[in-house]
């Protein structure tokens, strides 16, 4: 395992050297994604992105030291010795401070990798983001720019192609929860809330509920739709989006538990009831699976009884979806 | 040299072109006219007419002997022979200065042609840029090209393929072979013949205008380049020393050249643009932004913009402002400016998925010069505020995927089933094939280029969603609000009537929809024989006879096209149908 001093915490002298001042909230920044068989490619786009968003927002002088932190979830390295070598060398030269790799040697699942990672987080914001993302050159100067007010606890990167289609307030940004595709977090929300519930959420729905307990500790969740990510999705001829089985498989498992957790046992009665009779056997597990877990008191404690954050629309919408992409 | 050579000055003849450009472009106070290769001097007497001293040079002493009888100066030199020919040539002139130098017929008979050129050049070069006229014969005539189909080659005595010739021209390779010896053309007087003395054998459908080979074999030549009916090239040059390969003639070509055309208003769609292009996973391309109308204070952001994403990226960016014209002009501006093997279109309100490039890349691997279509994918979008009071956008729709996944010609002839951003067109169309966008098309000028390109070079179907073509809602400035109904119509009927006026290359298995669609057409005809004679109908059938009606209606229109066709002649009484929908929608009126 490979973990470098967060120069997020206590910029050493190279940061020194370079950012001597730093105007806005990102007097340093840490960003750290986890990955899991990365596509060819697709860590060095990664990088090339935030390189050229760390090199415009220092460049501006809004930006301090940064420290990109790579957790490894794969069955085996993704990166050798000498690919890591050349992404340190193009992030150096991008302004990036230090790099960080460390291979988790089994399969922590998405939540808790970046909880690993997030131990060693010590400076004021986080920025969370896929490894399947290109970052454009402005995000972190426009995911920054809300973050006067002390309330905001997570800002969310707007995804292209495909945008998200749950609703965000279009003059003051709020939304129901975050995707951690690219969300930028501060230190207070992880203080507040410890981080992702990873004995609960796998794969999916661990940002919804990262969010939703955000919001119960009293901050804002922010949709910034000015500072964009390219999330390489892609769309089948129907025009829906291509997904695996596994993350039918999360997805279905994640939005039992989050109902469960969210106080909503009417869901829960009806989803069972509906992955039970499914003609799909991977519903059926789910299913399955749920009533295991349930009944060996597995499953998180309920919480939000008033429903104060929870929102769930029609079977697995978050958030109020200004268009569906299943009708 | 025989006789055969021995032509007189005639009006309606090659020389009498050469000679109009002599007296154009000669140098007005020198009196010095050089013939090099001059044979038997046709054009010395009417040079003389106008005041000038001529002199002759050619490698035959017949000619030479003639020209001296006739009271001209001449001097045999042998051209293959270059720097003793061009010793003799300066010591001819003497201290006096030349007012133009005419190779007529003479480039195509000796191999070095280039070093004589050159010579030449630098003759003129020092007597302060004296012009050039060269006349040489036109081997890419109709005539050529069509024979070569048939497997003909016929050299002849005289003429195009004269058997003495040892070179042979087109218009890019005179261009090419002049340009590399420092000369540049200002100004061409072509000898045209229609029909050459290449035009035999009679009767041939190859040759004969009118039928339809021929006349599909003309428009491809037409369109490709210049000298269709050139017999000769006659064309002027002045000498001009030029630096030989700029930059961007060495830079290795990318696969892709992206066409961005931008008005600078959509500064929200053009960033995710750039930054789908800079996330694709194959980076074989390079992007033009024709900023179209875009004051020059604005530019800088655009080039900022770009700027952003690094140098990699931003080296293959060039952003080129065009002024006036519609839709079309910043895509012709693209055109001549492109390096890439193929082109595609993104306007900067449309956004590509990670494997746009890579798509094109990989089908072009397989079927190189066709089009690459991708599954087209659209998605409402329209204006919105965003937080912060920015402009923005808010998508109103998933993407649906509506039009079809396959590209159907006869379906493309009737409407366009194919949006910008989803085909790739080979840039061989543009290069070899003359084709261009239409600039007199306000609008579906993508369309228009799609079938004239499809047409010719065939179609490949990847299959795959590469691309979200952005609908605007209304209230926009797309160009589908900015354009009148009107606009759309006329533009749609241009097209038709553009591909009316000439044959068409139907790809395989045409026929057969044909006959299908034409099936569709007597099916509905004989309905309408059934129902005019079985009285009042239920409203069952109103609404079967309407479904009918509707889905005969594409078909009907479809076939409307191949009626009209010079070529694709049908001749059903398919305007019955036409009636038969109004006729319904009459009867249920009446009940």
């Amino acid at each position: 395992m490979t973990v470098a001093a967060d120069p997020a915490a206590s910029p050493g002298p190279s940061a020194e050297r370079t950012t001597p001042e730093v105007s806005g909230p990102l007097t340093s920044l840490r960003i750290q994604t986890v990955l899991f068989h990365p596509a060819g490619g697709e860590v060095e786009r990664l990088f090339r992105g935030l390189g050229n968003a760390v090199r415009l927002a220092k460049g501006q002088g809004r930006l301090g030291p940064v420290h990109l932190a790579v957790g490894d979830c794969s069955a085996a390295r993704s990166l050798s010795h000498d690919a890591l070598k050349r992404l340190e060398l193009q992030a150096q030269s991008d302004g990036i401070d230090a790099v960080s790799y460390e291979f988790f040697g089994e399969n922590l699942g998405s939540a808790a990798g970046h909880n690993r990672l997030l131990m060693a987080f010590e400076g004021p914001f986080v920025l969370i983001i896929n490894p399947d993302v290109f970052a454009s050159p402005h995000v972190l100067l426009e995911l920054a720019l809300p973050l006067w007010d002390k309330r905001i606890g997570i800002v969310e990167a707007r995804q292209i192609p495909l945008e998200h289609p749950k609703d965000f307030n279009s003059v003051s940004g709020d939304t129901s929860w975050a995707s951690t595709a690219g969300a930028l977090v501060r230190h207070e929300v992880i203080d507040a809330i410890g981080g992702f519930d990873a004995d609960s959420f796998f794969l999916y729905c661990d940002d919804v509920d990262f969010s939703w307990r955000t919001r119960l500790a009293g901050f804002r969740v922010v949709h910034q739709p000015t500072a964009r990510i390219f999330h390489d999705k892609r769309l089948t001829t129907a025009g829906r989006i291509q997904v695996g089985q596994a993350e039918v498989h999360f997805a279905a498992e994640s939005a039992l538990i989050l109902a469960w957790k969210y106080s909503r046992p009417d869901l829960v009665t009806r989803w069972l009831d509906m992955f039970t009779q499914s003609q799909r056997p991977g519903e059926r597990k789910v299913a399955e699976e749920f009533r295991i877990r349930r009944d060996m008191g597995y499953l998180p404690e309920a919480i939000d009884p008033d429903r104060r954050v929870g929102e769930f629309f029609g079977d697995g919408a978050f958030a109020y979806h200004r268009f569906s992409y299943d009708d | 040299m025989t006789d055969r050579y021995r032509y007189g000055y005639r009006p309606g003849t090659v020389y009498e072109s050469v000679v109009s450009l002599v007296r154009q472009f000669r140098i007005a106070d020198a009196t010095v006219i050089l013939d090099i290769g001059c044979g038997f001097g046709a054009i010395a007497e009417p040079i003389r007419e106008t005041g000038l001293t001529y002199i002759g040079f050619d490698t035959e002493e017949s000619g030479i002997t003639d020209l001296l009888g006739r009271g001209f100066e001449a001097q045999q030199i042998d051209l293959r022979e270059a720097e003793p020919s061009l010793a003799t040539i300066r010591m001819a002139v003497g201290e006096r200065r030349v007012a133009a130098a005419v190779m007529v017929d003479a480039l195509e008979h000796i191999p070095n042609g280039s070093e004589i050129l050159e010579g030449i050049r630098q003759f003129s070069s020092a007597q302060g840029g004296f012009p050039l006229v060269i006349a040489v014969p036109n081997v890419t005539h109709i005539d050529i090209a069509a024979k070569l189909l048939m497997g003909r080659w016929d050299v002849t005595e005289t003429g195009i393929l004269d058997a003495t010739h040892v070179a042979w021209f087109s218009a890019d390779g005179l261009r090419q072979t002049t340009s590399d010896a420092g000369w540049v053309e200002i100004e061409q007087n072509d000898f045209e013949l229609p029909d050459s003395d290449q035009h035999f054998p009679p009767g041939a459908a190859a040759l004969q205008r009118g039928a339809p080979l021929h006349d599909l074999l003309a428009s491809v030549r037409q369109q490709a380049g210049e000298g269709m009916i050139v017999n000769e090239f006659v064309r002027v040059y002045v000498p001009l020393e030029r630096e030989k390969n700029s930059d961007a003639e060495t830079r290795e070509a990318p696969f892709l050249t992206v066409l961005m055309r931008t008005q600078g208003r959509r500064e929200a769609t053009i960033q995710e643009a750039l930054l789908a292009l800079a996330a694709q996973s194959s980076q074989n391309f390079e992007l033009l932004i024709l900023a179209h109308d875009v004051p020059r204070k604005d530019l800088g952001g655009l080039r900022y913009l770009a700027s952003c994403f690094g140098e990699e990226f931003s080296g293959r960016v060039r952003v080129i402002p065009v002024d006036g014209g519609g839709r079309a002009r910043p895509l012709n501006v693209g055109v001549e400016m492109a390096r890439g093997r193929y082109l595609a279109i993104l306007d900067d309100d449309d956004v590509v998925f990670g494997h746009w490039v890579e798509t094109y890349e990989r089908h072009a691997a397989k079927a190189n010069g066709r089009v690459i279509r991708c599954a087209p994918a659209e998605q409402g979008v329209r204006p919105a505020t965003w937080p912060g009071g920015r402009d923005g956008y808010t998508i109103t729709s998933r993407p649906r995927c509506r039009l079809p996944e396959r590209f159907d010609l006869l379906d493309h002839l009737f409407q366009n089933r194919t949006p910008p951003c989803s085909f790739a067109l080979p840039r061989s169309a543009f290069v070899d094939l003359g084709i261009r966008f239409d600039e007199s098309l306000p609008v579906v000028e993508d369309w228009d280029v799609l079938l004239r390109v499809a047409l010719m070079s065939g179609v490949v179907d990847t299959g795959e969603v590469t691309a979200l073509w952005r609908k605007w809602d209304k209230g926009s400035d797309s160009s589908k609000y900015v354009h009148s109904d009107m606009e759309w119509r006329q533009a749609r009927d241009t097209i038709i009537a553009k591909l009316d006026s000439l044959p068409l290359l139907l790809p395989p298995r045409s026929v057969t929809e044909i006959v299908r669609l034409q099936s569709r057409v007597a099916t509905l005809d004989s309905l309408r024989v059934h129902t005019e004679g079985s009285g009042a109908l239920g409203e069952t059938d109103w609404e079967y006879l309407l479904a009918r009606a509707a889905i005969a209606d594409e078909s009907v229109r479809a076939v409307e096209v191949m009626k009209a066709s010079t070529s694709w002649r049908v001749t059903v009484p398919i305007r019955a149908i036409g009636r038969l929908r109004r006729m319904v929608a009459s009867w249920r009126e009446s009940n």
